[in-house]
């Protein structure tokens, strides 16, 4: 019998095959930078707002609406950023690093919701921190939908409540020691929940109306 | 990386060895499709044989048909097997062939189409036999082109172009570009000797070499390809005369393409556990074939269960998403999409690309090709959807045993 084609074949195929698996890690790796890219942005205006915080918190609070006002530009940019990452981390398969960003950005987002208690406190604003508790991989389909569901609710609160809410979004699946904290101090079983002004708690699904009635929108 | 996406790629890899393989031999034989194998010689003597059965509707115009076949009269006869018909096949036959004495008429027991064709081999008086179904029509020249093809005393059987010969419904506009497609892929591998099926339509056999080998499987559902394989595994060569055509009907209704194309994936695993103990033998069954088959059935199996796991999966988060949403007066988002580029992005279009390319390829050497919106649907609906659903069909027939070979 011939080898002739055999072997052409499986070299061709080789190729084409490396040639496809650098094209998944040439695509992995561009999105994995873009992805670092936009997180060290959030970073930067999560500290710039931070710092603004504690500027006016030191120096006087006559210019409060300005740190309010930085902190709302930047609660804007989580919920789209975050579903960027989400996407992301669902398709690559070449860049573990990536779930490393991820981390980093729940920690900014953590970072981010006690900079807005102490504005919060310290300015005597009237906005609510609604902090969106969730798991990222999740295999159960009704698990998935009522975190697709919930995921909706919250938009459509922070589109209907505009700046009477700080929206925050937390992955409880991130092996983080900080978040881990959280839900064990708020005695969280179910998921998605919502903590709303560092009190009430709501855990599966809650509807519109029930977070428009809690918080001060 | 998960453990999905390792199968996937795996299989991937292995539709990718196919395309190329097939595309390599493509560029080699090209330029002497029609004329490879073709060798000049005295027209031999050639019994067809006909396996009728419940065929009133269509025998008599094969028949006819055959009138106009090129060959000398003298030099071939055709042998009608009824069997055992419930309708009137046997009489209409019967009647045509007493105005053409080249033409005998056999009546038997119903016994199926495998038994029928050895009933027929038995009767024959000649040394090649050809076996054509009751409803195929052959091109003038079909069977002297044949036989020039039989080039060497090895070469046990040849193969024709089988080709659609009614074209209403879409499903029968995508099966004539499939077997175009077949027909070529079939005719490039002849140089290895990796011909793996005689069609029923028409192929014609070295009568000494089919009984050498027992003759047709009676308990086969596939039993032109068992034939081929069975040939093969003795050490016959296969040639097919890409320049015999031979149009035949296939199903223009799903459900009847469905039980078609359910039994044919049995019969293909029949032949597969058959012969699972020429693994590695050094024949192209052992070689090729047959490994090649126990791949396409492990990967079939798994990246089946995987797309129905995915599939149900998705349909399941959307009842509870689209439920819990009326509940909650929410308007359901379902058709949100949102494209990330990976690795199957790549292979996808790769993929897409080389099956246009080779699809194209082949459809030129026809005068009448078919629509842009014929072609995309065949290489992007027809190629992946029915035959999940065959895949999952043949699998729940053999689960209930609804064929008898499984519980012997």
């Amino acid at each position: 019998m011939k080898m002739g084609p055999y072997i052409k074949a499986g070299l061709i195929t080789l190729f084409i095959f490396v040639s496809g698996i650098m094209f998944g890690i040439f695509i992995d790796n561009f999105r994995l930078s873009e992805i670092r890219e936009r997180i060290s942005r959030v970073e930067v205006s999560s500290l710039d707002a931070m710092l603004m915080s504690l500027y006016f918190q030191k120096f006087g609070k006559g210019a409060c609406d300005i740190a309010l006002d930085t902190n709302l530009r930047f609660n804007q940019r989580i919920y789209s950023e975050g579903s960027r990452i989400e996407e992301a981390i669902k398709v690559n398969m070449f860049t573990p690093e990536l779930e490393q960003e991820w981390r980093r950005y729940i920690l900014l987002q953590v970072q981010f919701w006690f900079n807005s208690v102490e504005l919060k406190k310290n300015c005597n604003f009237n906005y609510s921190n609604v902090v969106h508790l969730f798991k990222l991989k999740i295999e159960d389909p009704q698990e998935k939908a009522l975190n697709k569901l919930q995921s909706q609710i919250m938009l459509n609160l922070k589109q209907k409540c505009g700046n009477k809410i700080m929206l925050i979004p937390i992955t409880t699946d991130s092996n983080l020691s900080i978040v881990d904290a959280v839900v064990k101090q708020h005695n969280i079983t179910k998921l998605p929940a919502i903590i709303i002004d560092e009190e009430k708690v709501f855990q599966g699904l809650t509807s519109l109306e029930r977070l428009n009635e809690v918080t001060n929108c | 990386m998960y453990w999905i996406d390792a199968i996937l790629l795996a299989a991937l890899f292995l539709i990718c060895y196919t395309m190329t393989f097939h595309l390599i031999l493509w560029f080699e034989n090209r330029n002497h499709l029609y004329k490879r194998g073709y060798k000049k010689q005295k027209l031999p003597d050639l019994s067809l044989i006909i396996p009728a059965y419940n065929e009133s509707n269509g025998i008599l115009n094969t028949l006819k048909r055959l009138l106009k076949v090129n060959y000398p009269r003298n030099k071939l006869e055709v042998l009608v097997i009824d069997d055992g018909s419930e309708d009137n096949t046997y009489q209409i036959a019967k009647d045509f062939s007493k105005r053409h004495k080249f033409i005998k008429v056999f009546r038997k027991r119903h016994s199926g189409k495998a038994a029928s064709i050895n009933f027929g081999i038995l009767k024959a008086k000649n040394e090649f036999v050809g076996v054509m179904d009751a409803d195929s029509h052959l091109t003038p020249n079909a069977l002297l082109n044949c036989m020039k093809y039989f080039n060497s005393d090895d070469v046990a059987a040849v193969t024709t172009r089988i080709l659609v010969k009614q074209k209403k419904t879409l499903l029968e506009k995508w099966q004539d570009i499939e077997f175009k497609i077949i027909a070529l892929a079939r005719k490039i591998k002849e140089s290895l000797n990796l011909i793996d099926v005689t069609p029923g339509p028409l192929s014609i056999y070295r009568k000494k070499a089919l009984i050498k080998v027992g003759m047709f499987d009676e308990k086969n559902l596939l039993e032109d390809m068992e034939i081929a394989w069975r040939l093969l595994k003795y050490g016959y060569k296969i040639n097919m005369a890409y320049d015999a055509k031979v149009y035949t009907f296939y199903p223009g209704k799903f459900l009847a393409w469905l039980k078609q194309r359910t039994r044919w994936h049995i019969g293909w695993l029949q032949i597969i556990t058959k012969y699972l103990n020429s693994i590695f033998k050094d024949h192209p069954v052992g070689t090729f074939l047959l490994p090649v088959a126990l791949l396409s059935v492990a990967f079939q199996a798994i990246v089946t269960g995987i797309i129905i796991y995915l599939f149900l999966t998705w349909l399941i988060t959307m009842i509870y998403y689209i439920h819990n949403s009326l509940v909650l007066k929410i308007m359901p988002q379902i058709f949100y999409f949102d494209f990330q580029p990976n690795i199957f992005t790549f292979y996808g279009i790769l993929f897409s690309i080389l099956g246009i390319y080779f699809s194209l390829v082949i459809l030129r050497q026809y005068k009448k090709g078919p629509r842009i919106f014929e072609l995309m649907s065949f290489i992007f609906l027809y190629s992946y959807l029915p035959f999940l659903m065959v895949f999952v069909y043949s699998l729940f027939k053999i689960l209930t045993r609804r064929y008898s070979w499984l519980t012997k």
